[in-house]
């Protein structure tokens, strides 16, 4: 379990995740790997996030950004 | 002078020079001190107190010394029979001290009242003979509180420091 | 990390050599004040933080003088710890040489010795060393000064942020807020940008966009503002605190002045009342009369004597007197005639005729006849004569002595007088000895509130404060209330901007939602929560970590409350206009413990610095898990007992800690400085012992503190 994992596990109790999003227990992530490949824009989103974010150097916030709504843009709704 | 006592106590007894110093740092001078002057520090308010002090004190220790050939003498000025008067509001009346020491002064002495009174020694005799035996006796009591004052440091530090030697006389 | 030995070399009042070996658990070093513990503090201090300049500052004295025009010298301060098993070496170190033209210093350096795991030893760089055995973030929290460093939360010290950064993973959360409130806002720019390409409501739009960003900046206004409010207020609430304390004490302390003054009074009558006037009490008590007994006696003796003597005199005298003229009168025992026979004239005839007319023989003048004829006519003449009172011969013809027969009659009298006189005196001075007793006492107890009221002004910072704070405690809580008054308007009116601009941005995502396109009205919304989701978590993330502070706190807390207080330890966060901090509370069942005193203090905030020591400890990637911890007089306001306990209870602890201290060094009669009993009950690993040889006022070179271990 690294730290990124541990990371992804901590955003993923929030509420907004089960009551907004009204995601399953069971398509919730364990790990970073699972959830950069998760179906959902919201969990992808923060894996990406997460992955990004430790990486060093950094990427720029501008790319970062470009990739999200990349991201978002791609993954249906 | 029809009494023995009266010609006595018109007198006024002598003490050495060389117990000056004592008079003048010991007691204060003159008339007894106002109250409103502050003591200064001297354990007597008149001279004649610490005379009669180192009288009984001599008494008291049998301590009778005669004067030298040519001694030096002086007086302070005032005759036995004032001694004692009041002199202050916070002091009393001691005036009965002329009778002890005129009964000491003759018990002590070798004079004769028979002869005194058969007229066969001279009134102003006797008068002399008991005067000789109360300077005497204070030369000894004076003698003792030079003594101490030589042999101490601070021999009369505290306000008893006289009441306890006169409470050691032997 | 375990310290093994701190060897001070010629360091300030450390002159040569001083070795001080520690223990795990509890290490004390005894010194009274000035004897040296603060400069053995000031020594590790230097050794972990101390750099080139002023290096002059830190010789000692004495080995200066010693060492004068002679060869160099060391001062150094160095540590030895293990890590792990191996020993780890510190030593910050510079030569001296001391001449005529001045002291010089060189060769500065902080060496580290290393032993690896391989068992080789290296030399590196000192720093690089000690922040690997004792990282920055945990020394910060490790060493103390004084009672008053204990509090780390104190206002404006940013050791929330600090604890946070150094101890808990909370701080990555900042990023990904940062990171999330960035992604929205450029989020929320996509939309308005799109929204605008639109001319359908651009009007409306401006409209709206320019209420919001106006609301927006009152509300940041406003927001600021009540920011500054909070920190005022909660600066006033410490000052009205603080004054609290000051004015329990400014009671206390008046307490005290009233019972001193008591206590003046009572000395002052009892003063007045010893006997003093020795020497004139003398004469008007008679006292002087104190031996005379037996003169008296004597005197008595004298006066019998003479008395019987003037009568045996007196009788001889008179019976003398009597024989004579008795014998006068019979000559040859032939009874002579009577006075007046022959007749005076018959006489006178006879002188004149110089003849005895009697018996007819002549009588010649200067016969034996004649003159018994003129012998007998003056006797006859004599006894006509009318007699005069004092004609007849006295023996005492004086009466000088009258006086002392009077004086000797009252005898018994002046007696009982006498012997009055020793039971006179002993009274007296059986008096003064009472109250020289009563003085005594009532000076011992002067002393005492004296101390007391010492102690307080010492607390308070002097008396002319407390008469100031008196004053502004007024002023300072108007200003409380007035504070928080606006602080309600202010309140209510950032609620009415926040429903207002929660409107405003309602219509205009009517707006967005109708007009831009769907898919980034999508992101942003996302984006939104994913930002929320941040911030929760990164909040939450503080407040696990302020709960670990706080529970194990109030753990260490239960352990070494030597004050037997029944309550809690509280963190709560806050924000002020310099960013989050913490306040710490005690909790009782009735609510906060407001004006704990100095000692529930001090115990408090060691309980929180152990905590975070074993925090520290746990999450620490690097070096062994437990690290010392220093405190140089820690409980000042403890007092004996409170310490001894406080002491007895980090022991229990187990863990490193070297706490410096003046308690339980005292003086004996002679002055000379000990150990106090008590000592012996306080458990401990090792114990030192710091005294500075007697020196020479001013000369600095003879101060040197000796080491002794206990």
């Amino acid at each position: 379990m690294t730290r990124r994992d541990m990371l992804l596990r901590d955003f993923m109790v929030h509420p907004i995740i089960r009551e907004k999003y009204k995601i399953p227990p069971s398509k919730i992530p364990a790990t970073l790997e699972e959830g950069l490949n998760s179906s959902y824009p919201i969990i992808k989103s923060i894996s990406y996030m997460i992955k990004e974010i430790k990486k060093s150097p950094k990427k720029s916030e501008k790319e970062v950004d470009k990739l999200i709504r990349k991201l978002l843009n791609e993954s249906p709704l | 002078m029809d009494s023995l006592f009266d010609a006595w106590k018109n007198k006024i007894p002598k003490y050495s020079v060389r117990f000056s110093d004592l008079f003048s740092s010991l007691a204060h001078k003159g008339a007894a001190s106002s109250q409103t002057v502050t003591s200064l520090g001297k354990h007597f308010d008149v001279q004649y107190e610490l005379y009669i002090y180192a009288f009984f004190l001599g008494l008291y220790n049998n301590e009778r010394l005669p004067f030298e050939q040519d001694e030096k003498r002086k007086d302070f000025s005032r005759e036995i029979m004032y001694w004692g008067s009041k002199s202050k509001a916070d002091r009393k009346d001691f005036t009965y001290i002329q009778d002890y020491i005129f009964m000491a002064l003759v018990s002590k002495s070798d004079l004769s009242l028979v002869s005194l009174d058969k007229d066969d020694i001279d009134i102003k005799d006797a008068v002399k003979e008991l005067i000789n035996v109360l300077e005497e006796y204070t030369n000894g009591g004076l003698t003792i509180i030079h003594e101490k004052i030589e042999d101490e440091l601070s021999p009369f530090l505290t306000s008893d420091s006289f009441l306890q030697l006169l409470l050691k006389s032997t | 990390m375990k310290i093994e030995s701190i060897t001070l070399e010629n360091f300030q009042c450390y002159y040569g050599l001083n070795q001080f070996v520690f223990e795990n658990g509890l290490n004390i070093v005894l010194g009274d004040n000035g004897e040296g513990k603060t400069k053995f503090y000031e020594a590790i201090f230097w050794l972990f933080n101390g750099d080139k300049f002023n290096l002059e500052s830190l010789i000692s004295k004495k080995k200066l003088k010693e060492n004068y025009n002679g060869d160099k010298f060391f001062v150094s301060v160095a540590m030895t710890v293990t890590v792990d098993n191996l020993e780890q070496k510190l030593k910050k170190s510079f030569k001296v040489q001391s001449r005529a033209q001045g002291i010089k210093t060189e060769g500065f350096e902080f060496v580290g010795i290393n032993d690896n795991d391989i068992g080789e030893r290296e030399k590196m760089d000192g720093d690089k060393l000690l922040d690997y055995i004792f990282p920055p973030q945990i020394r910060r929290y490790s060493m103390f000064k004084g009672e008053a460093e204990l509090d780390i939360f104190k206002s404006g010290e940013q050791a929330l942020s600090n604890l946070v950064k150094s101890f808990s993973n909370a701080s990555h959360y900042d990023e990904f807020c940062k990171y999330g409130k960035y992604l929205m806002n450029e989020a929320e720019k996509a939309v308005n940008k799109d929204v605008k390409l639109s001319t359908k409501s651009k009007r409306q739009l401006q409209l709206l966009e320019s209420a919001i960003d106006k609301k927006r900046r009152e509300l940041s206004t406003l927001d600021e503002q009540l920011k500054i409010k909070d920190t005022n207020l909660i600066k006033i609430k410490a000052d009205l605190k603080e004054a609290d304390k000051y004015f329990n004490n400014a009671k206390h302390l008046k307490t005290l002045k009233e019972r001193i003054k008591r206590i003046n009074d009572s000395i002052s009558i009892t003063q007045s009342r010893i006997v003093t006037n020795y020497t004139t009490r003398i004469f008007d008590d008679k006292w002087i009369l104190m031996f005379f007994e037996d003169i008296q006696k004597e005197f008595n003796e004298k006066i019998k004597h003479e008395d019987l003597l003037r009568r045996k005199e007196e009788k001889k005298f008179n019976m003398e007197q009597g024989a004579k003229e008795l014998s006068e009168k019979i000559l040859n025992k032939i009874t002579p005639l009577p006075l007046g026979v022959p007749s005076a004239s018959h006489m006178e005839e006879m002188l004149k005729e110089k003849i005895c007319k009697v018996c007819n023989r002549g009588a010649e003048e200067g016969s034996e006849a004649y003159i018994y004829m003129e012998k007998r006519l003056d006797e006859f003449k004599e006894s006509i004569r009318p007699k005069k009172e004092n004609q007849k011969e006295i023996l005492f013809k004086k009466n000088y002595t009258q006086k002392l027969f009077s004086l000797s009659d009252n005898y018994t009298k002046r007696l009982i007088e006498i012997r009055k006189i020793e039971p006179n005196l002993k009274d007296v001075f059986e008096f003064n000895e009472r109250k020289n007793q009563e003085l005594k006492e009532l000076e011992r107890s002067l002393e005492k509130e004296e101390r007391e009221i010492q102690k307080i002004i010492a607390k308070s910072k002097g008396e002319s404060e407390l008469v100031n704070i008196y004053e502004n405690v007024k002023v300072w809580s108007n200003q409380e209330l007035d504070i928080e008054k606006s602080k309600v308007r202010l309140v209510g009116e950032i609620s009415r901007l926040n429903k207002d601009l929660k409107e405003l941005i309602l219509e205009k995502e009517e707006i967005d939602s109708k007009e831009a396109k769907s898919f980034l009205i999508d992101t942003r919304d996302i984006l939104r929560d994913i930002e929320t989701i941040f911030q929760d978590t990164r909040e939450l993330k503080y407040d696990e970590f302020i709960d670990l502070i706080n529970t194990k706190s109030n753990e260490i807390f239960a352990t070494i409350n030597v004050d037997d207080f029944t309550g809690k330890i509280n963190l709560i966060k806050y924000s002020d206009s310099r960013g989050e901090q913490i306040k710490i509370e005690l909790l009782t069942t009735e609510g906060e413990y407001e004006n704990p005193n100095q000692s529930l203090e001090t115990t408090m905030h060691m309980s929180i610095l152990f905590a975070i020591s074993e925090i520290a400890s746990e999450i620490s990637s690097e070096g062994s898990g437990n690290y010392p911890m220093i405190f140089d007089a820690p409980t000042s306001s403890f007092g004996l007992k409170k310490t001894m306990d406080f002491l007895n209870l980090v022991h229990s602890t187990d863990k490193q800690r070297i706490i410096l201290t003046y308690e339980f060094v005292g003086r004996d009669d002679k002055d000379n400085q000990v150990i106090e009993e008590e000592f012996n009950s306080v458990k401990r690993s090792k114990a030192f012992w710091l005294r500075r040889d007697d020196f020479i006022k001013d000369d600095l070179s003879t101060i040197n503190t000796n080491v002794t271990t206990l």
